[in-house]
């Protein structure tokens, strides 16, 4: 099948700002956007730029805006996608070139909450630390965040403020708050209840969507407002 | 597909930009509100003509609109906090977003009637 592929493209050295570029590529109905975007770098323009490492959904670097939505270009399908197909670069963040951005911005917040677990204590039994089944399950859905922004470059209050720490922190923030093993607890709690923390959210739920993990964000969210509020933190 | 600010305009974002644009709305009203309630000060016979502004059918449609930005509001406003209180409840936020939508229309047919009864061919 043809597709008519439409990507908002940018280079800093030439352009003041992003302009859109159109290209027909051949495609099969289960081929991806990214194999899209390979035939146009490939075979059409080598100075398309994108970022990409696994192509499978794992390593989350090809988060992009794809027909309106923020997806993974390795898990979207031409047949879902359509024969008419605009690709731009997530929002919120400075384009670096084409459809790459700089995502430092976005490490900084995701550093900020501590994403690793604190605990100096000597276990029990001097060997692990033991946890219940049900201690497990509450962070088996945050833990499996691929830190892709598709979330975060999905939510509007992102979107007119890039101080707000964004969907992508919280849930990583949250998949070490609610481990009974953390001892940090109420350290990670004070970050989330600062001004650009976890209430900037207005549950418009545009990150649940774009997740590509299936990742129950907005419930994530506001159980460590629920948390904020039982540690009496203001 | 519409899109609002270049993204995929979806029911939950649409419910979060309702539900600020009938805040405003409704604010918006009070001022009028308090202004053209505040003519009193000013004599019976000017209160009295500033209410003749509401005896028309733009401003009585404008009424029902400024119901529906309430009943709205209000019902939105018990689903956001329904899901602070309850986050599991947000693992169904479309079919109460749609709810919401849904109860505002409902609720606004008996209402919209009732306020426009006068201009009806039967009021």
């Amino acid at each position: 099948m043809d597709v008519q592929l439409r990507i908002r493209r940018f280079n800093p050295e030439a352009d003041t700002e992003p302009h859109w570029e159109e290209y027909a590529v051949e495609a099969e109905p289960t081929d991806r956007v990214l194999d899209l975007l390979h035939q146009v770098k490939w075979y059409q323009d080598g100075t398309l730029t994108f970022r990409r490492s696994c192509a499978h959904g794992v390593c989350g670097s090809d988060a992009m805006l794809i027909n309106g939505q923020n997806r993974l270009a390795c898990e979207y399908l031409v047949k879902d996608a359509g024969t008419s197909i605009t690709v731009e670069a997530i929002r919120g963040m400075t384009i670096v070139k084409d459809l790459l951005v700089d995502m430092e911005p976005f490490w900084d917040s995701y550093k900020q909450v501590m994403p690793f677990l604190v605990n100096d204590e000597i276990p029990a039994d001097g060997k692990e630390r033991r946890q219940s089944q049900a201690d497990r399950e509450r962070y088996e859905d945050t833990s499996r965040c691929i830190l892709c922004a598709a979330c975060t470059t999905s939510c509007p209050v992102f979107w007119s403020d890039q101080s707000y720490v964004g969907p992508a922190a919280i849930v990583n923030a949250h998949r070490f708050i609610v481990d009974s093993r953390d001892t940090a607890k109420e350290e990670r709690l004070e970050i989330m209840a600062d001004p650009d923390g976890v209430w900037r959210c207005r549950t418009t739920f545009n990150c649940v969507e774009a997740c590509p993990r299936d990742i129950k964000i907005t419930k994530a969210i506001l159980e460590v407002t629920q948390e904020i509020g039982k540690a009496g933190i203001r | 597909m519409i899109n609002l600010f270049g993204y995929r305009l979806s029911w939950a974002q649409l419910a979060w930009f309702g539900h600020r644009a009938s805040g405003l709305g409704v604010l918006l009203f009070l001022f009028l509100h308090i202004v053209e309630t505040s003519t009193v000060l000013l004599g019976p016979e000017v209160y009295d003509f500033t209410q003749t502004f509401y005896q028309n059918l733009p401003a009585k449609l404008g009424e029902v609109l400024l119901m529906a930005a309430l009943v709205y509001h209000a019902l939105n406003g018990l689903r956001v906090i329904a899901m602070d209180f309850w986050p599991s409840l947000t693992v169904y936020y479309r079919p109460l977003t749609y709810g919401v939508i849904a109860a505002t229309i409902i609720s606004m047919v008996p209402l919209g009637i009732i306020m426009t009864r006068g201009y009806l061919p039967w009021g």
